[in-house]
């Protein structure tokens, strides 16, 4: 700056350094000279200052336009307010679709870096990421530019959703912390508006009412940097078929595959690999727009943790190209059936265990009384089955074992005392057998992230708040005992994925189930209806309990729980076609939902329990990305547990035996599917708060748009031009016209 | 030294006169001649021979003792010679030293040259040539003179001069009026850098005593066209002080003071029945010469 001012004197330093470096020569015509020069020295007076005037001037004006960014510190070329921007960069995995040779997500990075580099250097700046959840880059606010695009330049983009509500809620922290350095806020959104990030600013009152809410203390622009026409094709939701993970039989394999382009996809090859070897392909045609359901059946021949994916040929959306399972295939799924009287869990035990040795599962029954010392952690359901009383041991017994990932089915039953079950299994003791990672505020499935960067504000953990998992044992609370004149069950649309076996299989006798004893059972908020009663209570409810599941059947599971009044069994069931599906998909649908427990998406926390007698203070986890983290493990009332919150990106993430580097659990994580859809919400769409502009036209004019950049500057570059050309004109007309 | 008086009556420059020199020759002769009588009375006459009066004869050439002795009329026929005096009167002030850098010769050298090309050209036709070099004040006279050793003698004149002075015109050229006593052309080679009209005086004075005026006006191209282009400190001669000056921006307005300089100097010169010839230092000599001779054969016409 203030060489650009020593270069505005340089006319004035010229005028006096030329009177010192003249040439010399000796002259006769003096008198003449000295005539004329008496004659015009009013005009070569004027003619000099004018020049003088010019010069100083036009070097001033071009140091002013130089010397931009200094002078915008001062606020002598805006004369405005010094402006706060919130830079919001869509971090949503469908940010990372390609466009030609660059992710949408690096256009916005670019957009944003230019919006930053057309600012003042004394604006504030501050930098979050629209993700689930969102991540503040440069809390701030700071005033370093330099700074703030290289935090912007390192940026990458998640596999998460992006949530805009949680979003708009950080950026007006951000705004909110920095009302006193600034009284003009801009909050620049750099998004390929997705509707699935953006429907909320649409169809949301609470997400509009939070735009509005911010567009009365911010300005707030869109710059669009969606792709025209986007074609993806994505693979997900890859599960297990109503099968059990065993050797002893093939198991079913199904994923979803869609076609989010605008025309028909063909000839799209479908690979389902394990253990990262290719093992079995299809090949599908999807129309625009258009879902399949693509189906492997494969021998699984080694029991253990088996990681399976199912990825499509890699498109400008890579990320959804692959979908992960991971499954604890076992050579037979044990159960444990306790009978609470002689032959209770008789039925029960020849319908899941119907060909010996050869059936998938393995039953082992036992008394009550011997529930307690029998090692739970063996088996992957135990039925109770009319089960008198639950002494408060077992209870935690079994509630340890649920939550650790076990699932517990209850067969009421004339045995049955229902106010024990309602105050013991019912109960709901946090200090008991809560899981440590829940105990530190962060529950599975719950989301985690770290704030990245902040200028002055601690590292902190944003944290979002899951629903509570469920903790007690008994999915709904057990009331009088019923009788019922109508036979059958409902299946309820067969919403339930018990019910939705017997989907079309009306042969298989659910719909005419006889029950016409049972116990009023009244859900819990977390319990969901499998099936119920013609009269509309419900028969079957399940309901999450920590890693595991519970259910609870409102009648026997026996034909010896005999009605006094009718000296007729409470229900038909165990003796129905049906009892044998209903049994199975009660232990797959166990089995499923501890599956689901290790299946998160990007972001959520991940954990696990470990042996109890895991002695050392860490496990290692093996990420997708081939890095080996330490986790600690946490201890509390005989549970160990991990749980691990840098799940950034998909694929399987192991937990590694310290001994033998053998996998103890693997946990899947998997983009989210609604991420794949491209669809673009329109632009008009948007509250009126939002001015958008899009990238497909000029850059500097979308920057001109953005934000209040004073484009003085370049008026005064002009007004240099012009001046060098005035200069050289009133040059030529003083001196070179007389020569 | 040497070198500089072969320069001045450098035979190169001579030998382009040598065309010159005839016509030359022919228009003095002719400017005598052509006048039937002479104008300049009292130049020396050798007898030739006689011949029989005829009338309309001039009575005063009758030879009264041959027509006493023989009773017949006859007339003395006369060989004429030239009888042109030339004064030729060099400025050395100092201001005539001025050259610059495109001109070969400094207006003093130059007009140096063409006074002894003249004088040359007027001894050779047995004319007489003298010679004044002045400043403020008459430094040199030498009388007039047709030998040839006093062209030697002219030349060595010349060349001592030390040109330090200032020019004062108008005195000098009404004392020189004065001592001129015979009729002649009176040749001025000067700058004229002086108060105009004193000097335009002092040349009433020479045409007043009917003396012919040629004045050969020698200046430097650089003082007609003002060619400098960067700040330029001028130094004055002859003690007129120094001045800086951006040229481009006085350029114009120094052409025009010039200008209307040497016009007021040609208007005066004709206006007193003097001959005006500019000469830049940087034209041949020849050329300046037969300018001359151009004009003064105009003027017998």
């Amino acid at each position: 700056m203030l060489g650009w001012l020593a270069a505005a004197a340089a006319p004035i330093l010229i005028h006096l350094w030329m009177r010192h470096t003249h040439r010399d020569t000796r002259w006769a015509a003096m008198e003449f000279l000295r005539e004329a020069i008496k004659r015009n020295a009013r005009r070569l007076k004027l003619q000099q200052w004018l020049l003088l005037a010019v010069r100083t001037l036009l070097l001033l004006l071009l140091a002013f336009a130089a010397a931009k960014p200094y002078l915008s510190g001062w606020n002598l070329l805006t004369g405005g307010p010094k402006i706060h921007r919130v830079l919001v960069l869509d971090g949503s995995m469908s940010m990372q679709y390609k466009s030609g040779d660059q992710s949408l997500f690096d256009r916005a990075k670019q957009y944003a870096v230019k919006v930053i580099e057309s600012g003042n250097s004394v604006d504030l700046i501050s930098v979050c990421l629209l993700a689930g959840p969102p991540q503040t880059i440069v809390a701030g606010p700071i005033a370093d530019a330099r700074r703030a695009s290289a935090q912007i330049a390192s940026l990458e983009p998640t596999y998460g959703r992006g949530n805009l509500s949680e979003t708009l809620a950080v950026v007006k922290e951000l705004i909110d912390d920095s009302a006193d350095e600034a009284s003009v806020h801009e909050v620049v959104f750099f998004t390929e508006l997705a509707a699935h990030s953006w429907h909320a600013a649409i169809d949301q009152p609470a997400t509009i009412a939070q735009i509005e809410d911010l567009a009365n203390l911010a300005k707030l622009t869109v710059v669009d940097v969606g792709a025209i026409g986007p074609e993806n094709v994505s693979v997900g939701s890859l599960r297990l078929a109503g099968s059990l993970p065993t050797t002893a039989g093939p198991v079913r394999l199904e994923c979803e595959v869609a076609n989010h382009g605008p025309s028909r996809v063909y000839d799209v090859v479908v690979q389902l690999v394990n253990s990262g070897v290719a093992i079995d392909e299809q090949s599908i045609s999807l129309p625009a727009g258009g879902t399949t359901t693509v189906a492997f059946d494969v021998q699984l021949a080694e029991s253990g943790w088996q990681t399976i994916a199912v990825r499509t040929p890699s498109d400008n959306l890579a990320a959804d190209d692959v979908a992960w399972l991971t499954l604890d295939v076992k050579p037979r799924v044990r159960v444990l059936l306790v009978e609470g009287a002689p032959g209770a869990a008789k039925y029960l035990q020849h319908a899941l265990n119907p060909g010996g040795q050869t059936s998938p599962i393995e039953a082992t029954v036992i008394p009550e009384g011997a529930l307690v010392e029998t090692p739970l952690d063996d088996f992957d359901v135990v039925f109770l089955c009319n089960v008198a009383r639950i002494t408060q041991g077992e209870r935690d017994y079994l509630h340890r074992y649920v939550v650790n990932g076990g699932n517990l089915v209850l067969f009421l039953g004339d045995r049955i005392l229902p106010e024990v079950y309602n105050d013991v299994l019912a109960q709901q003791q946090q200090n008991l057998a809560t899981p440590p990672a829940a105990a530190m505020g962060i529950g599975r499935g719950q989301r985690s992230t770290n704030l990245l960067y902040s200028d002055r504000a601690p590292a902190m953990r944003l944290v979002k708040q899951a629903d509570a998992p469920a903790d007690a044992l008994l999915p709904a609370e057990v009331g009088e005992l019923r009788s019922s004149e109508e036979f059958g069950l409902d299946p309820l649309d067969y919403r339930h994925p018990i019910a939705a076996a017997f989907r079309g299989s009306e042969r298989a006798g659910l719909l005419s189930t006889p029950v016409s004893r049972y116990y009023e059972l009244k859900p819990s908020d977390a319990a969901t209806v499998a099936l119920a009663l013609p009269s509309g209570d419900p028969f079957l409810v399940t309901a999450p309990c920590g890693d595991g599941m519970v259910a609870v059947i409102a009648s026997s599971a026996s034909l010896d729980t005999i009605d006094p009044a009718t000296v007729q069994p409470w229900t038909m069931l165990p003796a129905w076609p049906s009892f044998l599906p209903i049994v199975r998909e009660l232990v797959v649908f166990g089995l499923e939902q501890n599956r689901d427990a290790n299946r998160a998406e990007p972001g959520m926390v991940i954990s696990g329990a470990l042996p109890p007698t895991w002695a050392k203070a860490s496990v290692d986890l093996l990420r997708p990305d081939g890095r080996v983290d330490s986790v600690p493990v946490v201890r509390g009332d005989g549970i160990v547990e991990w749980s691990y919150t840098s799940t950034d990106l998909p694929g399987a993430y192991t937990v590694l035996s310290t001994a033998s580097n053998e996998p103890l659990s693997v946990a899947t994580v998997n983009v989210p599917g609604t991420e794949s859809g491209l669809t673009r919400v329109a632009t008009d769409s948007l509250p009126d708060s939002f001015q958008v502009q899009t990238t497909t036209g000029d850059l500097q004019r979308t920057l001109a748009n953005v934000g209040a950049t004073t484009d003085l500057h370049r008026w005064l570059l002009y007004a240099v031009l012009a001046l060098l050309l005035i200069e050289s004109v009133m040059a030529w007309a003083f001196a070179g016209r007389a020569a | 030294m040497s070198a500089e008086t072969v320069n001045y009556l450098d035979p190169a420059v001579l030998a382009k006169l040598e065309g010159l020199q005839l016509r030359a020759a022919r228009i003095v002769e002719g400017y005598v001649s052509g006048l039937h009588r002479s104008p300049y009375q009292g130049f020396s006459v050798e007898f030739a021979e006689h011949r029989e009066y005829a009338p309309g004869d001039d009575l005063r050439y009758v030879d009264w003792k041959v027509f006493g002795k023989t009773d017949k009329v006859y007339l003395k026929q006369y060989e004429e010679e030239t009888n042109l005096i030339c004064y030729l009167l060099l400025d050395t002030s100092e201001s005539m030293q001025y050259q610059s850098a495109a001109a070969p010769l400094s207006k003093l050298e130059y007009a140096q040259c063409a006074a002894a090309a003249l004088a040359y050209l007027v001894v050779r036709q047995q004319d007489s040539a003298g010679l004044v070099t002045f400043d403020d004040a008459v430094r040199q006279f030498v009388r007039p003179s047709s030998s040839a050793t006093h062209l030697s003698q002219m030349v060595q004149v010349m060349e001592q001069t030390d040109a330090v002075r200032k020019t004062r015109t108008g005195p000098i050229f009404h004392e020189l009026a004065e001592r001129f006593n015979r009729r002649g052309i009176v040749f001025i080679l000067s700058d004229l850098f002086d108060d105009a009209d004193e000097m335009l005086a002092g040349l009433k004075h020479f045409r007043h005593r009917r003396h012919d005026v040629v004045v050969l006006h020698v200046l430097d191209p650089a003082e007609l066209d003002f060619p400098f282009q960067h700040a330029t400190m001028f130094h004055g001669m002859e003690a007129l002080g120094d001045l800086l000056v951006e040229p481009a921006q006085i350029r114009k307005a120094y052409q025009q003071e010039i200008s209307r300089f040497t016009a007021q100097v040609r208007t005066g010169c004709l206006a007193h029945g003097a001959d005006y010839v500019q000469m830049q230092t940087d034209t041949p000599l020849d050329v300046a010469l037969s300018t001359y001779l151009s004009h003064r054969r105009r003027r017998v016409q």
